[in-house]
């Protein structure tokens, strides 16, 4: 008898059982569904077991992937952008994104631009020169900012209303934005106002009450400014508010807040959030578009265009904000809910003009202080003008890791420029006020750290304009937190 | 010829045993609790339905959930470990699924909230191969895991290793 051929039948047979161990019984059973929305659409998508990349789940809702932003939205309170390439693992039924995660559903453009309800406060506290945790929605400077938050005027609501919202849609921008789960008033008013998505703010569901981080109007208040949050007659949040009631009795207090708006604007308040709540009243008493809801939808026009006049005429540069908490749509019954993740549940709207002189910023560059000579500001222009390297990096979190290749100029090279002599240490801070303190050897030439200003070829959106990137080899396994975004300024020591 | 085959029957030996997953024959299903307990064993269906259950009325939370309420038959895991007897420095409980999938909790966090169930509203729950989530399913309350509990309640259980 030859050994041969018995070992080799044998080995064969052994590896296939392997083999069929490791990758059929692998398959992980039933898959699971994913919700994927676009502002017009809501798609259910049937996945099978495994690690699926986002623009395959896109493309499985009969649409092609255009390398647009991605929202992912966790049952842990997170919204976050991610881009291709990022993987969903389903397994045990459910869609899960990084460690730990597990993913209520995907959120993208479907063609169109979109943000989140998070730009609202960015967008106000960049614009008033106070800290924003993230980027705003435009660069610009100005001296009053006001928001008026329309309940429940999703996305689709807006769009179907032809001309009823001219004042609104007339507005510098209007965009989709979506707003978090569950869709409903303190959940996305909460991070409107803050800026930060459920998992940091602290309002999750419809029982939580207390903030965990300040709102842009209580940032603006430490800081000084005057402000005036104004409500109906509502604790849906433990914040300082001015509450107004039906006065006059004509069945909304609509009516009230828009006075106790315009009088903060006379009065010079400075940073004013008014919160109208009829529209969203209406849909829930009467029906999505009934007349009753209409009727709503043109009042508040008329207040929105009463808003952008009086600033239009102020010699104060002034930015108007305006914003929905959530949208709606219609129940069995024909009357307004939300509350679901669909889209005109979701998708709010998010809009923005310039008033009383206000003009847009260039995009913010980078301030190089040395403690031995001086301060120089270099603007976003000069320093995609600086000699750039790039490199396929990988940022990794605790919900997955970004590969891509990055574009930027080496922490070397801005060092080398603009100071003498070898640093000690090197700080590095965010417009969103945080900050880390590297040690020097990062700046040495060839380390590998960069400031990055491109992935795959385009800005980094919501990560930049500028962003630190630390490779792995140096920063170890998870280096994202270490991957500071929104960097504005750099401090040498040496 | 004959190192190649060795070689090639080593591997396929060590695949079989990487895929160290226990996943029972849904027509004899069990759970193996195993690890840092004084009798680890292989509870199987008949056994289960055996064990003192009860009726405890939970929703879940979660992709593919309803967020109602239902009547889930079955047993505290805390009791069932203590039945077997964990070893005093044992710190940590990992429930697995036969998919691989897998939660884990600090013992001294168990509590009367994570369940191992085999019934939903009066009917067993299905297998995987008839879509459902059992023979075996842990459910976790929101009260343990907070609102979004699903991801925590791991379906097809077949494994429970104390550590
Ligand atoms: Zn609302
Ligand atoms: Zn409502």
């Amino acid at each position: 008898m030859k050994w041969g051929p018995t070992i080799a039948v044998v080995s064969i047979i052994l590896l296939a059982v392997g083999a069929f161990f490791i990758f059929v019984l692998q398959d992980e059973g039933t898959g699971a569904s994913l919700i994927v929305l676009t502002p017009f659409s809501t798609h259910k998508v049937e996945l099978e077991g495994g690690a699926v990349p986002i623009e395959r789940i896109i493309e499985h809702t009969g649409a092609t992937y255009d390398n647009s932003t991605v929202l992912a939205t966790t049952t842990d309170g997170e919204v976050l952008s991610v881009g291709g390439g990022t993987e969903i693992t389903v397994q045990n039924g459910r869609c899960l994104l990084g460690d730990d995660s597990e993913l209520l559903g995907l959120s993208w453009g479907g063609g169109m631009e979109i943000t989140t309800t998070m730009s609202v406060a960015r967008t106000a506290l960049y614009s008033m020169n106070l800290p924003a945790p993230g980027v705003p929605l435009v660069w610009a400077g100005v001296e009053r900012v006001v928001v008026l938050e329309l309940d429940g005027l999703g996305w689709n609501l807006y769009s179907n209303a032809n001309g009823r919202l001219n004042n609104l849609s007339g507005m510098d921008v209007v965009m989709p934005a979506l707003t978090t789960y569950p869709p409903i008033t303190n959940v996305g008013t909460a991070m409107a106002v803050t800026g930060l998505p459920p998992a940091e703010n602290g309002i999750r569901a419809r029982s939580d009450h207390t903030l965990l981080k300040p709102t842009f109007l209580e940032v603006g208040e430490n800081d000084g400014r005057s402000t005036a949050w104004i409500e109906g007659d509502s604790g849906f949040l433990d914040a300082d508010m001015e509450n107004n009631v039906d006065s006059d009795g004509d069945g909304t207090i609509d009516g009230e807040i828009h006075e106790a708006v315009m009088a903060h604007l006379m009065a010079g308040t400075e940073i004013v959030l008014g919160h109208y709540h009829s529209i969203d009243d209406a849909g829930h008493q009467s029906g999505p578009e009934s007349e009753d809801h209409l009727e709503a939808m043109s009042n508040i026009n008329g207040y929105v265009g009463e808003v952008i006049s009086f600033l239009e005429n102020g010699t104060e540069p002034s930015i108007l904000i305006t914003f929905s908490d959530h949208g709606m749509h219609e129940g069995r019954d024909g009357l307004g809910v939300h509350g679901e993740f669909r889209h005109e549940d979701m998708f709010s709207i998010v809009g923005y003009e310039l008033l009383g002189g206000a003009e847009p910023l260039p995009e913010p560059g980078l301030t190089v202080v040395d403690d031995i000579s001086s301060t120089v500001e270099i603007t976003f222009e000069e320093f995609v003008e600086l000699p750039t390297v790039e490199a396929y990096l990988v940022v990794k979190g605790s919900k997955g890791d970004e590969g891509g290749n990055y574009r930027g100029v080496e922490l070397s090279t801005i060092v080398d420029l603009h100071t003498s002599g070898d640093p000690v240490t090197i700080r590095l801070s965010a417009m969103d006020g945080y900050a880390v303190t590297l040690p020097g050897h990062y700046a040495d030439e060839g380390s590998g750290v960069i400031l990055a200003y491109e992935k795959d070829g385009e800005g980094l959106g919501d990560d930049g304009p500028i962003r630190l990137i630390i490779p792995r080899s140096i920063a170890g396994e998870y280096n994202g937190q270490e991957c500071l975004k929104g960097v504005i300024r750099l401090e040498v020591n040496s | 010829m004959p190192a190649v085959g060795i070689l090639l029957m080593l591997m396929g030996a060590l695949i079989y045993m990487g895929s160290d997953r226990v996943s029972p024959d849904e027509d004899d299903w069990f759970v193996r609790v195993s690890g840092m307990v004084e009798n680890g064993t292989d509870i199987h269906m008949e056994e289960f339905r055996g064990l003192n259950t009860s009726v405890f009325s939970m929703a879940l939370e979660g992709t593919g959930e309803d967020g109602e309420k239902h009547d889930y038959r079955g047993t505290p895991l805390m009791g069932l470990l203590d039945g077997l007897g964990v070893h005093d420095n044992a710190t940590r409980v990992t429930v697995r699924a036969a998919d691989g999938y897998s939660r884990s909790f600090s013992i001294s966090d168990l509590d009367g909230g994570i369940l191992l169930v085999h019934e939903k509203d009066g009917k067993e729950l299905e297998g995987r191969s008839e879509g459902g989530d059992g023979p075996i399913r842990l459910i976790v309350s929101q009260e343990h895991a907070g609102t979004f509990n699903a991801q925590f309640s791991v379906k097809w259980v077949s494994e429970v290793v104390v550590s």
